[in-house]
Formats: C-alpha cells, sequence, structure tokens
C-alpha cells in the first residue's frame, strides 16, 4: 500500500516535470523553425527591396530597410542598360520548354519499352542506359564538346537541346511506374486491334501522369537553372540563357545593386511561382529520386 | 487432324507477326534514347579516357603523351589546394547538410508544431532557385561594405569581415552558401522517412518510460539510416561537383589566393579557358576515380552498420 503511494507522488512529481520539459522542448522546437525560417527569408526580402531602390540608397548607413520610394522604373532601367535580358529569358524558355517536352516523350517510351516488352538485347541496352547514370558530368563535357563542334551543334540551340533530351534518370522514373500498370490492359487493347503507338499514347500516359508531373518539373528546374553546360556550349552574348546572362551582369555591373537585384529576382520569379503552385508533386518528384537510389 | 492444324496455322503466325511488330516498336522506342546517350555520355567516356593521355587543344588531333598530364598533375600545387580545398568543402558540406537536414526533419514532423506546412515549403525553396541567383544574393550578403551579414554582426558589436576577399573565410563563406541552398533536400527526404515510421513503436517504448531523447537514439535514428546513407551520399557528391557558386563569385580564378578553388573550377580554367583539353580531361578522371571510391566506401559502411542491426 505505502509503496503504492509513493509511486504515485512520484508519478505526479514526475509529471509536472515531464510537462515542463515539454514545454521548454517545444519552445525551443518553434525558436529552431522561425530562426530557420528568417535565414532563408532573410535574403530573399532583401532581394526584393534592394530591387526596387535607387543606388544611393543601398550605400547609406544605417541602412534603409523597406525602399524610401518603390522604383518600379528600375525594371525598365535594366532592359535599357542590358538590352539583351529579354533575349536571354527567351533563350532560356526557348532551352528549357522542348527539353521539358522531349523528355517527358522520349524517357516515357523509353520506360514503358523496359517495362513492359521483351526483346533481343533488352538487358543489354538497359545495361547501357544503367551506366550513364554513374557517370559523373564533368567526365563527359569535353568530349561531348567535340562532338558537338563536329557536328557544328556549338552556339546554338541544338546544342543546349539535343545532348539533354532523353536522361537515365526519366526512363529509370518512368520504368518504376510503367510496370505498376497492369499488362492485361495492354493485352486487351492488342486483341482489340490497337497499334502499339496507341495503347501507349491512350492507355499508358493517361495512367501515369503523377510521373510525368515530377519528370516535367526537374527537367524544367534542371534546364532552366543550368549554368555550366551553356557556359560551354555558348559563345556569344545574345545566345545566353538567363544564368549565364546574370552572371554575366554581375561582372558588367559590379556593386549596381538594385539592377543585379532586378535581374535576380526576373530570373528567380518563374521557378518560385512554379514551385508554389506545384509544391506537392516537386515533393513527390524529391521522393521518387530517393526511391532510385 | 488437319482442320485443327489449319485453325491453328493463322492463329500462330498473327501471334508471330504481333510479336514482330511488338519488337519493332520497342526498337523504334529506344533508337534515339540510346543514340543520344551513347553519343553524348558513353562515347564521350571512352574519350575523356583517351585524351587524358593526350595533349589535345581542339584545332588539331590529339597527340599521345603517356602519363605526362598526370604526372604534371599531382606536381601542381595548385591542384593540390584544390584538392584539399574539394575535400574540406565537401567534408563540412556533408556533415552540415545531413546533421541539419535531419535536425530541421524532426523538427517540422513533430505533430504538435504548427504551420509544418509553410516551414517546410520556406525551407525547400533555395533548392529551387538557380546557384547563379544564389551565389549572387549572397556575394552581397557577404559584402563587406553593405552586406546584411556586417551589418547583424555589428549590431552585436562585431567588426566587419572581409568574408569573400579573405583568404581565410572565403571557402567558409561557399560552404554557408551551399548550406543555405542545399539542406532543404535533405530535409524533404528526412521528413517522408520519419512520417513513415510505424507510430507502433514509439507507442511500445512510451509503455516503458521512453521520453523524446531516448524515442530519438533507439527508434528513429536507427530506422533512418538508409536515409542518412542517401543524403550523405548525394551531398557528398553534390559538394564534389561544386562549380557555379565559385565560378560566378570568383569569376573563375577560384580567388582570393586560390582559397576557393575547386577541382571542377580548376578542370574547367585548364580545359576551356587555356585549351588544355588533354590535361583537362586527365583531372576529370582523377575525379571520376575519387567519387567512385567515396561511394563504395560509403556503401560498403552503409551495407555493414545496416547488417549489424538486423
Amino acid at each position: 500500500m505505502k509503496t503504492l503511494t509513493i509511486s504515485r507522488k512520484q508519478y505526479a512529481s514526475s509529471n509536472v516535470l515531464n510537462r515542463i520539459s515539454s514545454f521548454l522542448v517545444r519552445m525551443l522546437v518553434y525558436a529552431i523553425a522561425i530562426s530557420v525560417t528568417i535565414s532563408v527569408i532573410i535574403p530573399l526580402l532583401w532581394v526584393v527591396f534592394t530591387a526596387f531602390k535607387s543606388l544611393p540608397e543601398t550605400y547609406v548607413w544605417p541602412p534603409t530597410i523597406l525602399p524610401e520610394q518603390w522604383r518600379v522604373d528600375n525594371i525598365a532601367l535594366l532592359f535599357e542598360r542590358v538590352p539583351q535580358f529579354g533575349r536571354f529569358f527567351i533563350n532560356s524558355v526557348l532551352v528549357s520548354v522542348p527539353l521539358v517536352l522531349l523528355n517527358l516523350f522520349f524517357c516515357s517510351l523509353a520506360g514503358y519499352v523496359f517495362a513492359k516488352f521483351d526483346f533481343p538485347a533488352k538487358n543489354l541496352l538497359f545495361i547501357l542506359v544503367l551506366a550513364t547514370i554513374m557517370i559523373p558530368f564533368q567526365v563527359t563535357m569535353i568530349p561531348a564538346y567535340r562532338i558537338l563542334s563536329t557536328l557544328g551543334w556549338n552556339n546554338t540551340y541544338m546544342g543546349l537541346i539535343i545532348p539533354g533530351m532523353v536522361g537515365a534518370f526519366g526512363i529509370f522514373l518512368m520504368r518504376q511506374f510503367m510496370t505498376s500498370i497492369p499488362t492485361e490492359l495492354i493485352e486487351a487493347a492488342r486483341i482489340d486491334g490497337a497499334s502499339e503507338f496507341r495503347i501507349y499514347w491512350q492507355i499508358i500516359i493517361p495512367s501515369t501522369t503523377p510521373a510525368f508531373a515530377a519528370l516535367a518539373i526537374f527537367t524544367f528546374l534542371e534546364s532552366w537553372n543550368s549554368f555550366l553546360w551553356p557556359l560551354i556550349v555558348i559563345d556569344t552574348p545574345e545566345m545566353r540563357t538567363l544564368p549565364l546572362g546574370l552572371a554575366l551582369l554581375n561582372t558588367q555591373f559590379i556593386a549596381q545593386w538594385p539592377l543585379i537585384m532586378i535581374a535576380t529576382l526576373l530570373t528567380s520569379l518563374p521557378v518560385i511561382i512554379i514551385y508554389i503552385i506545384f509544391q506537392r508533386q516537386f515533393i513527390h518528384g524529391i521522393l521518387l529520386s530517393g526511391i532510385k537510389q | 487432324m488437319e482442320a485443327a492444324i489449319s485453325a491453328k496455322k493463322p492463329l500462330k503466325k498473327r501471334y508471330g507477326k504481333l510479336l514482330a511488330s511488338q519488337r519493332r516498336f520497342a526498337y523504334l522506342a529506344l533508337l534515339i534514347p540510346v543514340l543520344v546517350l551513347s553519343t553524348f555520355i558513353l562515347l564521350p567516356t571512352i574519350l575523356a579516357g583517351y585524351y587524358s593521355f593526350t595533349s589535345f587543344n581542339m584545332v588539331t588531333e590529339p597527340t599521345f603523351i603517356g602519363w605526362s598530364n598526370y604526372i604534371r598533375l599531382f606536381k601542381d600545387p595548385i591542384f593540390i589546394a584544390a584538392l584539399c580545398n574539394t575535400t574540406i568543402y565537401m567534408v563540412a558540406c556533408v556533415i552540415l547538410q545531413v546533421s541539419i537536414g535531419l535536425g530541421l526533419g524532426m523538427v517540422v514532423t513533430r505533430t504538435w508544431l504548427k504551420g509544418k506546412v509553410l516551414f517546410r515549403t520556406i525551407y525547400f525553396l533555395p533548392v529551387v532557385l538557380s546557384m547563379v541567383a544564389v551565389a549572387i544574393i549572397w556575394q552581397w550578403v557577404f559584402d563587406a561594405r553593405v552586406g546584411l551579414l556586417n551589418m547583424a554582426l555589428d549590431v552585436f558589436g562585431v567588426a566587419a569581415q572581409p568574408w569573400l576577399k579573405s583568404s581565410s573565410q572565403a571557402l567558409l563563406a561557399i560552404i554557408i552558401i551551399s548550406v543555405w541552398k542545399f539542406t532543404g533536400y535533405n530535409v524533404v527526404i528526412f521528413t517522408a522517412a520519419i512520417q513513415n515510421l510505424p507510430i507502433e513503436y514509439y507507442e511500445a517504448a512510451a509503455v516503458d518510460g521512453s521520453n523524446g531523447w531516448t524515442d530519438f537514439w533507439y527508434i528513429t535514428l536507427p530506422l533512418i539510416k538508409p536515409s542518412i546513407l542517401f543524403t550523405t551520399i548525394t551531398s557528398a557528391i553534390g559538394s564534389f561537383q561544386a562549380f557555379d557558386a565559385v565560378y560566378v563569385i570568383t569569376q573563375g580564378t577560384g580567388g582570393p589566393n586560390f582559397s576557393t578553388m575547386t577541382l571542377l573550377v580548376y578542370l574547367y580554367k585548364h580545359a576551356f579557358d587555356n585549351m588544355k583539353f588533354g590535361y583537362g580531361s586527365a583531372v576529370s578522371i582523377v575525379m571520376f576515380v575519387i567519387l567512385i571510391i567515396l561511394t563504395l566506401i560509403q556503401l560498403r559502411i552503409g551495407e555493414s552498420s545496416t547488417a549489424r542491426d538486423f
């Protein structure tokens, strides 16, 4: 009986302690979560504010946080000082959009064939594709550049698009999804006399839209942000994509913060908007990329 | 008997035709992907190995020079510096990105935390930005005169630091940039892994009087080992190939005083600025070999540690 009361007392006191410690833990967790949020957000907000300040205002001490006056005409100023900036933007679109479409088409087609078909040399071809995923980009870039030059594709859209139009990761991602499609569905369509391409187009594609969404987002991000390959392939200012243009701007207008920041903002805005709209697909895609390992 | 055969024959023929058309479709579908991957990845890999033993400027044909490139490489103090910088950078990035990623993964999976989705959204935001944009933003955060960081330090009474202009702080600054940029990726991986853990384990442990720390050390950590291995490998491979930030911030010099020179910047500079493509290829092969060894070591560690647990 005695032991029971003691243990009850102990239980009560440990309960109070538990409550205090769990309160402290919660405070700590919130403190971490919020301070990390601040350290991510502050530099980005600062970019937005500075983009709309006047040049002298970026040098005053103590610094102003919000612009004294929101200078929206800084955007016009950017296009005046860097007339090609619009062209950089168009170049990025003209490279990224075809890359997304080509990757979706060819990766899904190859993924489908690897998942659902039997044919001689299938394993050999699959190992060939598998091998390419393990080769880092820096190994291939010099010879790939030479091959490109031989084809006369340096400084062209072709040079930026063709080498990246299909990738082993996309093929694996698609194959993973296509494997789960019931083979009976495909057989049934064949018996009904549908052509192989029609089966792919009308049955396979509609049943794997999440994989398409994930791959589209990945490819878009990768190509929109790509820097090293365009740096190698492109050598005239008017063929530059946005990241190249931005890097050039950064060296041409040293310390002209409003100009640089407005360009940074315009470069980043498309991906930020797409990210906010398609958040769920982004996270899904990231997790799928983890599965491949 | 005869009737049965004749009835069977066309069926067999049809089946064969069907198979042939499937085969044709399969080869057609693979034609372009295999062609592209062979032309721009497989063939170049073989060529890179060959070029690394040649002197090659892309104008004249490569001339075979044996191991000279490799010998010169390891005699170049700047290459050794690049190797050291890249190693320091990689180790620091892996430790910070994985541990902070895991910590934040734990934070955003607390069931009682309000605003989880918002926190996750914000943590992942830097991952989607272009590294060029991020480098430019941070080059200005680190600016000695008008930079945010020195302003913040000023509030605490710390003197302004030179950061990217100092050969002792520049690499640290680049490490901070990449932690800011990439940690959000690991947060997503860890969040998913922690959320997928069966709640029964924690309930059973609670009956035995566990608390938050013991839960973490004895349940969560052992169970998410595969995710730790995965993020370690991806962070290591990614940071080993660091290029964009250093190139943008130092204009390709890896300065000040080569303190931020990484292997890939070194490779780019020699190949594409100095037109020494054979020498550049040798650097790429050395990087390739190091990456293979790294991955094998990590997989071995992962294998043995999971083998011990089960």
